[in-house]
């Protein structure tokens, strides 16, 4: 587990405030996507369950014990939770199949969590590849998704992300040296082979 | 197209990431920190400090409650920031209730006025809810607040966070509304900056006027009233100034502050007048018109209110 990841959840068990807003604003989002991606035409559904995952994992968070990553323990849940509603609804079977879904991206992309390492792959089609990056850019380490929208999306300046981040803009260049390398191999690990097969 | 294009292309192509809708997220927040609170309650792995008494969602029951957590202990006990310093309504807490770093104040069916160290006054609407981050911050997850710092120039720093971004001020009143999807900021006097939560330029604020943030999208509206609508709520609950032994124009400064009034005297000679007369006696529990008719009993003027102006004339 990345170490931003034992002191968010230790700071949350303290009670602490902050920690709820970081928590909060990085989590339901990519929940959000997450199920939107399985389930594209029902963005209430998305957030229901988005909404219903944060709130069981704030209730468990005792109970995790850090052996995965945060967002990989939420996915997890979120699984769980999408898997509910949706054998009460009887959509599970018309829920696309992803490429994060397949077992062996799957394992990449928790080990790519905790390691940030990762084998490069080939890439597919327009639409594939724009899932792709959108995938990418969630699986990535914080703030590292962020960063690199700011920088390349937004255009904002190394100045502006700095302040925004509270740290200088020397911390944040080599925040998004390594930003750009993280989103490189995990957007290769999605578009490569193993995601081709994925049916 | 392969992994080695530019990675700026690359995002660039993909477009923004789809973020949930305004109301979802605040939804979820809403959920998520009660959530939160209730495992804190019931005793969660917390290393250092850990809540004894049961955290009490009072709000669902419609009043107005502070999130307490009492530590065990002195060890890392939150600071108090604030305190209470007025009530109205059904409530639970109690004048000179201290506030602490991570409380959350829920105003339910009342209103709530608190202080700060330095005697910046911050009051919650109905239904309003304020988490008190530290000295100069606090978080608005719902409703309406609204900040006198003490007049231009004057008072302690407060920061607020909303969806939309995080409001300062520079001495100043204003009010801050968060619901339905919208963050609104109105100004009644001096400057407020909001500085959007998604970076870029910040906006600025002046008297009179009023920027609403929408799924990103400013609304500016101009030339509004620093009286009346939104503001009487959350500027009722104002604490009461204590008027024994103060002169009589004190008193009609403060309320005419209060109420964002102009105050005007017909003559030099009144307003000299009103100097020099004191007020005995304790208006506690008067509303602002019934504050204006006892005073004018007993001074023998006239005192008036009527479309923004506190007007004081000879009684004829």
């Amino acid at each position: 587990m990345p170490t931003s990841d034992v002191e968010l959840v230790a700071r949350l068990l303290r009670g602490h405030p902050r920690a709820f807003d970081e928590f909060f604003n990085e989590y339901y989002p990519k929940l959000y996507r997450f199920v939107k991606r399985r389930q594209p035409h029902d963005a209430a559904a998305a957030e229901d369950i988005a909404q219903a995952t944060l709130c069981r994992a704030l209730e468990s968070l005792p109970g995790y014990r850090g052996e995965a990553a945060l967002f990989t323990w939420l996915c997890t849940l979120c699984r769980r939770e999408m898997s509910a509603r949706w054998e009460e609804t009887r959509q599970w079977r018309a829920a696309p199949r992803l490429a994060e879904d397949d077992p062996d991206v799957r394992a990449a992309l928790e080990s790519l969590l905790a390691s940030e390492q990762s084998d490069p792959l080939r890439a597919a089609d327009r639409e594939q590849v724009r899932e792709s990056i959108l995938t990418a850019l969630d699986y990535l380490p914080s703030p590292y998704g962020d960063i690199l929208e700011w920088k390349y999306l937004r255009d904002m300046s190394m100045g502006d992300i700095a302040k925004r981040l509270g740290r200088s803009p020397k911390a944040v260049e080599s925040l998004l040296t390594r930003a750009r390398e993280s989103f490189r191999e995990t957007f290769a690990l999605l578009s490569g082979d193993r995601a081709g097969e994925t049916p | 197209m392969t992994p080695d294009r530019p990675i700026e292309d690359l995002i660039r192509l993909a477009g923004g990431r789809e973020m949930p809708s305004e109301p979802g997220m605040q939804r979820a927040r809403g959920a998520a920190e009660a959530a939160w609170r209730r495992m804190l309650a019931n005793g969660s792995a917390a290393p250092v400090r850990r809540p004894r008494a049961a955290w009490a969602w009072l709000a669902a029951a419609g009043v107005a409650a502070l999130a307490v957590f009492a530590w065990r202990g002195s060890v890392d006990a939150p600071e108090a920031v604030a305190r209470v310093v007025a009530l109205q309504g059904e409530t639970r807490l109690h004048l000179g209730d201290a506030i602490r770093e991570g409380d959350t104040l829920d105003a339910g069916a009342g209103r709530i006025a608190s202080e700060f160290a330095g005697g910046l006054s911050l009051r919650l609407d109905e239904h309003a809810r304020v988490r008190f981050d530290g000295a100069g911050h606090v978080t608005l997850l719902a409703g309406t607040v609204y900040v006198d710092s003490g007049g231009l120039d004057v008072g302690p720093p407060l920061i607020i966070t909303t969806p939309a971004g995080e409001v300062s001020h520079t001495g100043t009143q204003f009010l801050v509304v968060v619901g339905e999807g919208a963050t609104r900021v109105r100004v009644r006097e001096g400057r407020v900056v909001l500085a959007p939560a998604g970076g870029g330029t910040a906006s600025t604020i002046a008297p009179g006027d009023e920027l609403e943030m929408r799924g990103g999208q400013a609304t500016w509206r101009r030339g509004l009233p620093s009286y009346g609508g939104d503001w009487d709520g959350p500027t009722s609950v104002a604490p009461i100034l204590d008027i024994e032994g103060r002169p009589l124009s004190e008193f009609l400064g403060w309320l005419a502050r209060e109420r964002g009034w102009r105050l005007n005297y017909a003559d030099d000679d009144l307003q000299r007048r009103a100097h020099e007369i004191r007020l005995h006696g304790s208006l506690d529990g008067l509303d602002p018109a019934a504050m204006l008719e006892r005073t004018s009993l007993v001074t023998g003027l006239t005192l008036r209110s009527r479309e923004g102006e506190l007007l004081v004339t000879e009684t004829p």
